[in-house]
């Protein structure tokens, strides 16, 4: 009986936090949910289910749609929900992808494909931002991370192929010293972007690495050298093997990156992680696996827990197989699979979550989440290039649902000026969004 | 021309015809260097970067990025059925072909080779690891510029 009061009482929670996220919008499920650019709108609100999954399609309709990119007129915005303002705080940048605020308000970014960690100063009283070079000649910076937490002494920053951390203190707008290499035997190629994030204890680290393959193709072997039980007793539940050993997972590690463990497995591609400072949970938000149609499978925004395990490569949204291993079936962890607490439309391509633990957008948005959604290629028509925002309760558990933030980065069918990757949250609770189809950084503010 | 090349032709022909020779084996030297260090084994390696967009191969298929195989020598903006930029096609249409010296100058930085292509915020770039990935590339396309 105590359990179902409980019981109760969550769905009451869910309940009361979708309708107030819907406000006036009904939230479209099912096929309904299946939207494109065109459907999308602030305050269009979602929630998709393992039961509203399609069967795969045949590998001839995997559509090859890559956007145009074309350059962003100069009067247009993007699209916010109404209270809400939006305005372009940097531009030029060659390939801003994830964003991170140190506690004094500077903004860091990795400018990947440069190889530079840039920093954004704000000065007192407005006025246009100063930027500097924090560090350059790195191999494809993404995640940035500030430890500890509160008075950081080192600025941690993620590279394909490892993990580098550089000596800094409050107000440094480039780095003081020398970096310190943690590790460096990371695999850079196929899916290259790296987060990392620390525990609110600050004892323990997170390192997220996508696969090096859509699913294990040209990677790794149907089998394992030395047999599949040999491995799976061998090694944490789902860990795949060959060039996919150390990836498709977030591994764990002390600060100072020794002590390496797995800590989540079956994850294609977590590329973009945050943690929740009220559960001490890291999230993921995952690319899932391509060439199986406009609608299957759904991505994902999801906690992650120690010793999870969510499909890849051999399932997907739970125990639903994937086609391409159907020859060699893992049935020791059919009904293993972790399902995520947020589906969101197939290829949607989230990059990058933030929590956003701030007053200023009103008490209706204090403990959801944003997510950057680069878009697809890999549909017939565009659905992503646009940031959501995800419904979490008061338990700090997600309804499921999520809804259009900011939109407007489509031109037409054909083209896009802008492609959503880092989101971050200011000190005084702005959200800034970077975006690397024009390379610029936005501000969206309460009214 | 520099005034000694003025003089050595007025004044000393038979040296202009030594110095010519000299020139042709520096051009020699110059055309043979590069194939020499060119490996294709090695580009298959840097390949696995680009293989994240391109399938290469006989059974590959247009994804993120066009197919590669025999991409040297086809006419930029024409593999079948993948969507390409306008400023891909125009390109193609214009006249740009790939062979090693176009793939060399589209890859130092894509966007500023062919403005508006789809091909953003990726480039290679080290100059050894484009003569090997061109290098690899050029294994997939029989007679389009493979080293004979």
């Amino acid at each position: 009986m105590k359990n179902l009061v409980f019981v109760s009482a969550l769905s009451l929670g869910a309940l009361i936090s979708v309708a107030a996220m819907a406000q006036d919008a009904t939230v479209l499920k099912g096929k309904d949910a299946y939207g494109d650019w065109q459907k999308d709108a602030p305050g269009v609100t979602r929630l998709l289910t393992p039961d509203d999954l399609e069967k795969p399609a045949p590998a001839s309709e995997s559509a090859s749609n890559s956007p145009g990119i074309v350059e962003r007129l100069a009067d247009a915005m993007p699209k916010v929900p109404d209270g809400f303002s939006v305005e372009l705080v940097a531009s030029g940048i060659e390939n801003p992808r994830a964003i991170r605020f140190a506690p004094n308000g500077d903004l860091f970014v990795g400018n990947s494909q440069a190889g530079e960690v840039l920093v954004f100063h704000f000065p007192e009283g407005g006025g246009e931002p100063e930027k500097s070079t924090f560090a350059s000649g790195l191999m494809q910076p993404y995640g940035i991370a500030f430890y500890p937490a509160d008075d950081p002494q080192w600025v941690y920053v993620a590279e394909s192929n490892g993990l580098k951390r550089f000596p800094y203190k409050s107000g440094d707008t480039v780095a003081s010293g020398e970096a310190e290499t943690l590790f460096d035997n990371i695999a850079p190629e196929h899916h290259w972007t790296r987060d990392v994030v620390f525990s609110p204890d600050g004892k323990t680290m997170y390192y997220s690495v996508g696969s090096g393959s859509n699913v294990g193709d040209g990677t790794m072997e149907r089998e394992p050298e030395g047999g599949l039980e040999a491995w799976a007793s061998s090694h944490p539940l789902g860990v795949a093997w060959g060039g996919e050993e150390r990836r498709a997972a977030v591994l764990a590690f002390d600060p100072d990156g020794k002590n390496e463990r797995y800590y989540a497995t079956g994850l294609r591609n977590c590329a973009g992680m945050t943690m929740q400072q009220s559960t001490g949970l890291p999230w993921c938000v995952v690319n899932n696996v391509d060439e199986l149609g406009d609608n299957v499978p759904f991505e994902y925004v999801t906690s992650v827990a120690d010793g999870s395990f969510y499909g890849w490569p051999w399932y997907y949204v739970g125990s639903n197989p994937d086609p391409r291993w159907t020859d060699e079936p893992r049935k020791d962890l059919d009904g293993k699979v972790d399902v995520a607490d947020v589906l969101l439309q197939a290829h949607s391509a989230p990059l990058n979550i933030v929590f956003y633990d701030n007053d200023a957008f009103g008490a209706d948005y204090k403990g959801d989440a944003f997510v950057a959604l680069h878009g697809s290629w890999n549909r017939g028509q565009r659905t992503g290039y646009k940031v959501v925002r995800i419904a979490i309760g008061d338990d700090g558990k997600a309804t499921g649902t999520y809804q259009d933030f900011m939109t407007g980065f489509v031109v037409d069918a054909d083209n896009v000026w802008g492609r959503p990757v880092g989101v971050a949250v200011s000190p005084d609770g702005a959200l800034f969004v970077s975006e690397d189809g024009s390379g610029t950084i936005w501000k969206v503010t309460k009214d | 021309m520099p005034y000694a090349d003025w003089y050595v032709l007025m004044f000393r022909p038979e040296r202009m015809i030594v110095k010519r020779e000299a020139f042709a084996l520096v051009v020699l030297i110059a055309g043979i260097a590069p194939v020499q260090a060119q490996d294709a084994a090695a580009g298959e390696t840097v390949f696995k970067v680009c293989a994240a967009c391109h399938d290469i191969g006989d059974t590959a298929k247009n994804r993120m990025g066009p197919v590669l195989t025999g991409v040297v020598g086809r006419t930029a903006g024409t593999y079948e059925g993948f969507k390409y930029s306008k400023a891909m096609v125009d390109a193609g249409a214009g006249g740009l072909v790939w062979d090693a010296d176009t793939l060399d100058r589209f890859l130092i930085s894509p966007n500023d080779f062919v403005k508006g292509t789809k091909m953003v915020g990726i480039s290679v770039k080290d100059a050894t690891d484009r003569a090997n990935v061109i290098a690899y590339l050029s294994t997939f396309s029989p007679g389009g510029g493979e080293a004979k």
